[in-house]
């Protein structure tokens, strides 16, 4: 043996810097070449949740992006687009091309407006209309007044086809007016639907005189022009009156008829030709011509980071050009909807942020306390390496700092696997949030970590070598901490019931989301979760006994082993609590908001498909019939006014809607439905009589709740009247209800039979407004044909598309998929908890039970042991964390908006998704069962004497 | 008693000779030691007042019965536990005053611990050699001077060629003499032993005390090792026996000739007498003689002697009575 040559020589104290740490540090690194098992699960998890929590901001600014463009490309054309229009007498220019100056103002325009506007502008046209003309008026003549446009859009040549004649032209002819002055009258050649010239009386190639129509605001004061002659020259129609180019504007196609009772007003419009811009330009002086310039966007260029900026822009647009549209004609004007998209876009998407924070927030706190848990785990496996490090001199600054580094070096690598992948996975604008969480994530491994290693850095040296359960005492820190989580938790309810998610905070008005808010739910989590933690030893400990009793030696000590766990192996309980709770939650938010859904379609529709007239002409044609369409089961005709009340003879009351209906058809359309209306036998059979409506033989009506007569609630039995085509008809209340379908809950109705009301007000029989139609869903095509068939136009609702349109909808199906992904994460951090929770205790346990083998347990015993110890954690935790998860929506629904989802005015009930819970709980079960089976298996493979390391201490 | 002895003359043989300071330019003292865990709501007293001088560079065994405090003494000079009351100094530092840091420099520089178990000695990740080195680099010592130290203390253990391989690719006699290279990294004044050669056959716990001897005669490191291998303590010149919590004989071997003139090992045992007058008879005499409760000591002028107190057996019933 050689000698060593004396002590070693002093050495500087200097060497305890920043380097010597370091090496400390490094060396210590290298046990995760011998963990990688160990080593690959914290980075495993921490990859998956920082995946998790890098695509979820990045899938919602993808959902909010879809949800965006979703919300301009269903707008109407006009809403979405953008008009700028001006009056004013743009020359025409020479050559091929009179218009130039005109399109050339166009792209001035288009160069003023805001760089965010023009960078979702695609293309722009422009529409030029020459000051209005009427037809004179002749002495006595008709009660019908006609009038003329004259206008070009640029583009419509490839729009439109001739259907007869030859397309306008320059033309230098005039025509002599038979009535004084009898100077010649210029003649501008234009083309017009055959429906246009038919309803202005116009013939092809039979001019007309025109005089200047008073009534156009283009001519001002002083500004008259001369009169006109227009001669149509051909016949021409549109190809695709659907296509955005015509902006919703039919004018072209279809003349315009209003009736005020004593004139028919009738406006058409004919297109001139563009090289006659110049003669027009003449013919009109000195009338301003109105011109319109169309910017069309591009809804695929609306994106989440430039959407704040137009939001702002669009406001200021309309703030400087909407008012002064309709100010002088010269002034610069500006029309589109786009301000009120935006803001009805906005307000959604704050609802479902809001709404999807909660899911959210209760998956993070999950996420890191996993976390946590597995620091926790990889701090128990190490408590030898610990305490030989600190019995030869390591500090709790040098383990913790190599605690601290793994973590980075574990946790940074897989956060930047987990950003990437959701880089790659979730295709989306970027979002500060995505790699903001994923770092925050890599943050909280660290300090879970660190925090997890800290008791065994700084606890006593000799309790740190101990195996056995160690029972935690009082700590009035901890107790302090519970109080503290459980007030937060309470004060935070009472807020959240009081102000709803949004809350109004600051932050909320900011259209954000009240982060305290939305931590609610996971502080009431947590709450639970604590007293949960305090209190379930006591029953476990009364079943302990009981098991005694009963001389099950198996039960009663696994029972024994879960009460007097310590808190550390506490901690899964608590974890697997908040994953139910969170998967719970999730799960009936989905349900609740996919019944809402189809109850709502039906609440909107009242049927399978309704019919109603366009507004403006609120009968429908009397000649619809779809009784014949195939697949249409029924039927149901219905009126739908408002009447003023009368109570006792008394008026005026109050104002209510009027819903008669064809009661018998109604109920076989809905019956079996959500919105089956239950009539009763008073309802499907109306009186009949000379005397109905009269108060000896009063209508039987459904009332609603909110009651016409002001602060008098209606009871049943009650008679009232109601003013029907100025004739007093009484009902008798029948039932009261709080809503009807397709009528809004806010203002009061009555509901009763079509029949009786037609056959109290005699006038009244053939009168309608609505049709509702019993058929499946598949018969909207024929329906729309048999409707579009009619000459009078009407609208189609069918439930199936309400239904789409909703649950369709891109934030809405997002925020569902939001939802379902967290049912998904949650139940697999649940399933990682139980596998952490026995793996924390695999030692004590591997211990005793190798104790209990040595004195004789069986292997199944050993099953039954661990499987006794582990049920009692997991059956809590799936009850409490059930109970959870459906209390926390029961607690916060009337702070929840679920309109955004749902659809408008129709309150939604929380439903249970008892199927999803019930399987939860079975997939827990089994992921239990094959954890304790591994583990008994692994407690059966370990040596004996390894495990009870026979002479140890 | 009986009191034949003039107590006057041996106060004054006391007052003749100079009170030093208890354990005085000792290595390792311990004063009336007293630990008291709380098990639970119970308390257990592991030693109770214990009393232990250990000189420099002196190789003293600690032996005793499970649950005797041996551990619980060798935990508290190592610096892993804190005394509940007494006196502990080692190598200056007093055990009992010491703050978190000076126990870290303390468990540093001060002592080398080698346990039974290989998982308490060395990291299963790190080679011998990195092994060696941790307790360097956890001071803070240079690199440079770190690995020279290394070989050094590889080559002191024989396991040069062994410098490169992991704990689970050496025996187990190589893992306990690395474990004793790790323990004497930063140069320790005193080495722990705690049942080192619990694990090993007979041979190679041989070859493991053979470096330890080493240590403590070449390098002056004072060695503790804690044992109840008879075998084991045999090898040491002093054994210090703890019982219940005191240290209760001390047996002292030395090389002597016998009567055939043999050189052999003489063992001799002696009794402890602590400061305050307190000393464990052992049991076999105590058995021989059936000495309980109360006995009689008579001062003689060089010895005391111990009788057993023959008035209970006089008077079994007058002494039984109170019991009832």
């Amino acid at each position: 043996m050689a000698r060593v040559a004396g002590r070693a020589t002093a050495r500087p104290r200097s060497g305890r810097n920043a380097v010597a740490g370091l090496t400390a540090i490094a060396t210590l690194l290298r046990r995760l070449r011998w963990e990688l098992p160990l080593a690959a699960t914290v980075a495993g998890v921490v990859l998956v949740t920082g995946f998790v929590f890098a695509a979820a901001p990045r899938l919602l600014n993808a959902v909010s992006r879809d949800g965006l463009r979703y919300a301009i490309t269903n707008a109407a054309v006009y809403e979405r687009n953008l008009v700028m229009s001006q009056g004013g007498r743009l020359p025409a220019g020479s050559g091929s091309d009179p218009l130039a100056a005109v399109d050339s103002a166009g792209a001035q325009m288009d160069a003023s407006l805001p760089a965010s506007l023009r960078s979702v502008v695609d293309h722009r046209t422009y529409v030029v209309d020459a000051v209005r003309y009427t037809f004179p008026q002749p002495p006595g003549g008709s009660g019908s007044v006609r009038h003329v446009t004259f206008r070009y859009q640029s583009g419509i040549e490839s729009r439109i086809h001739l259907v007869s004649g030859r397309l306008p032209a320059p033309t230098s002819a005039t025509v002599t007016s038979t009535t004084p002055p009898t100077t010649p009258i210029p003649v501008i050649e234009v083309a017009m639907s055959q429906a246009t010239a038919q309803a202005l009386g116009l013939q092809l190639n039979q001019p007309a005189v025109l005089e200047p129509d008073f009534q156009d605001n283009l001519i001002g004061r002083g500004n008259v022009p001369n009169r006109l002659a227009v001669d149509v020259v051909g016949f021409i129609d549109t190809l695709n009156p659907k296509d955005d180019y015509w902006y919703d504007d039919q004018s072209l196609q279809t003349p315009s008829v209003y009736d005020d009772g004593n004139t028919t007003q009738i406006y058409g419009t004919g297109l001139f030709a563009p090289l006659a811009y110049a003669d027009l330009l003449k013919d009109t002086v000195p009338a301003l011509v109105e011109y319109n310039w169309r910017f069309y966007v591009a809804p695929d260029r609306f994106t989440v980071s430039n959407f704040g900026q137009l939001q702002s822009d669009v406001k200021r647009l309309d703030a400087t050009y909407g008012s002064a549209y309709t100010a002088r004609p010269t002034d610069i004007g500006a029309s589109t909807r786009l301000a009120d998209l935006f803001s009805q876009y906005a307000g959604q998407r704050r609802l479902t942020e809001s709404i999807l924070s909660l899911a959210v927030i209760g998956l993070l706190a999950v996420a890191l306390a996993v976390i946590g848990l597995v620091g926790a785990f990889v701090a128990e496996r190490r408590r030898e390496s610990y305490a030989l490090l600190r019995g030869r001199g390591g500090s709790a600054a040098q383990l913790l700092g190599a605690q601290a580094a793994e973590a980075g070096l574990l946790g940074i690598p897989a956060v930047l696997l987990g950003y990437l992948a959701a880089l790659l996975l979730v295709r989306a604008e970027p979002t500060i949030w995505s790699p903001g969480l994923a770092l925050g994530i890599a943050l909280a491994t660290a300090v879970l970590t660190v925090g997890a290693t800290l008791p065994y850095a700084r606890r006593n040296l000799q309790a740190l070598e101990r195996d056995e359960v160690r029972r935690e005492r009082f700590s009035p820190r901890r107790a302090a901490f519970e109080v503290f989580v459980v007030v937060l938790a309470v004060a935070g309810i009472y807020l959240l019931r009081r102000r709803g998610l949004a809350g109004d905070s600051a932050t909320a008005q900011a259209g954000g989301v009240d982060p305290y808010l939305a931590a609610v739910p996971v502080l009431l989590g947590l709450a639970v979760g604590l007293v949960t933690l305090r209190l379930y030893v006591l029953p476990i400990r009364v079943l302990a006994w009981w098991a005694s009793t009963r001389k099950d030696l198996v039960l009663f000590l696994g029972l024994r082993r879960v009460s007097r766990q310590s808190l550390v192996t506490s901690v899964p309980l608590l974890v697997l609590l908040l994953s139910v709770a969170v998967s719970v939650f999730s799960s009936v938010m989905l349900r609740t908001i996919a019944v809402g859904q189809i109850q709502t379609s039906w609440e909107l529709v009242g049927a399978p498909f309704r019919v109603n007239s366009y507004a403006g002409a609120q009968l429908l044609d009397p000649d619809l019939d779809l009784s014949k369409v195939p697949g249409v089961v029924a039927t149901a005709d219905a009126l739908n006014t408002s009447a003023v009340v009368s109570a006792n003879g008394a008026l005026p009351g109050g104002l209510t809607t009027l819903f008669a209906v064809q009661t018998a058809a109604y109920e076989k359309i809905d019956a079996g439905t959500p919105v089956d209306p239950h009539f009763s036998g008073a309802l499907l059979t109306p009186p009949s009589g000379s005397d109905v409506g009269k108060g000896s033989n009063p209508i039987p009506a459904i009332v609603s709740t909110a009651s016409p007569l002001g602060g008098h609630s209606m009871t049943v039995g009650e008679t009232f009247g109601l003013q029907i085509h100025n004739q007093t008809v009484t009902f008798v209340a029948a039932e009261v209800r709080d809503r009807f379908p397709a009528l809004p809950s806010t203002t009061p109705f009555v509901v009763a039979s079509l029949d009786a009301v037609h056959a109290a007000v005699p006038g009244y029989n053939t009168e309608r407004t609505s049709l509702y139609v019993g058929a499946p869903d598949r018969a909207g095509p024929a329906l729309s044909a048999a409707i579009d068939a009619q000459q009078s136009p009407s609208i189609l609702t069918s439930r199936a598309a309400e239904y789409a349109g909703v649950h369709d909808a891109p934030l809405v199906a997002g925020a569902v998929s939001g939802f379902r992904i967290g049912v998904g994460v949650a139940a697999l951090y649940s399933a990682l908890a139980v596998v952490v929770a026995l793996a924390l205790t695999g030692r004590a346990r591997a211990r005793d039970v190798a104790y209990l083998r040595t004195l004789g347990l069986s292997p199944l015993q050993v099953l039954g042991l661990i499987a006794a110890e582990q049920a009692p954690p997991v059956v809590v935790a799936l009850a409490v964390g059930t109970a959870l998860g459906v209390g926390i929506i029961r607690l916060i629904a009337p702070a929840l908006d679920f309109t955004a989802f749902t659809g408008p005015d129709i309150p939604v009930a929380v439903t249970i998704d008892w199927p999803t819970v019930v399987l939860l709980g079975l997939g827990l079960v089994v992921v239990v069962a094959a954890a304790v089976a591994a583990a008994s298996a692994l407690t059966e493979r370990a040596s004996l004497s390894g495990v009870l390391r026979m002479g140890d201490r | 008693m009986t009191d034949t002895l003039d107590y006057q003359e041996l106060r004054e043989r006391a007052a003749g000779v100079q009170r030093i300071q208890f354990g005085a330019g000792s290595q390792i003292v311990c004063d009336n030691l007293v630990k008291i865990y709380k098990v639970a709501e119970l308390e257990v007293v592991a030693l109770q007042g214990l009393d232990l001088i250990v000189s420099q560079g002196e190789m003293v065994g600690i032996v005793g019965a499970s649950g005797s405090g041996k551990s619980t003494l060798l935990n508290i000079l190592g610096g892993l536990d804190v005394p509940s009351a007494g006196r502990s100094v080692v190598a200056g530092y007093d055990l009992l005053n010491m703050t978190a840091q000076d126990r870290l420099v303390y468990r540093r520089q001060v002592v080398g611990f080698i346990w039974q178990q290989t998982a308490r000695n060395l990291l299963p990740y790190l080679t011998a050699a990195d092994n060696v080195e941790l307790p360097m680099i956890l001071d803070g010592m240079p690199g440079r001077q770190r690995k020279e130290r290394v070989g050094e203390l590889l080559e002191l253990v024989g396991l040069t060629p062994r410098a490169r391989h992991r704990p689970d690719r050496l025996s187990g006699g190589e893992q306990q003499r690395v474990a004793i290279a790790v323990a004497l990294a930063n140069s320790p004044s005193v080495l722990l032993a705690d049942e080192p050669t619990g694990e090993l056959d007979t041979a190679t716990s041989n070859e493991v005390f053979a470096v330890l001897r080493a240590i403590s005669a070449d390098l002056g490191v004072t060695v503790v090792v804690v044992t109840h291998d008879p075998l084991v303590s045999n090898q040491m010149t002093r054994t210090v026996s703890i019982r219940d919590g005191r240290t209760s004989s001390e047996t002292l071997r030395r090389m002597g000739t016998s009567a055939e003139g043999e050189r052999q090992v003489i063992a001799e045992e002696f009794a402890v007498l602590d400061r305050a007058g307190r000393m464990q008879l052992p049991h076999n005499y105590v058995d021989a003689l059936r000495l309980e409760r109360r006995v009689r000591l008579d001062l003689e002028p060089d010895h005391i002697g111990v009788w057993p107190d023959r008035s209970a057996e006089q008077a079994p019933e007058r002494e039984r009575e109170p019991e009832r």
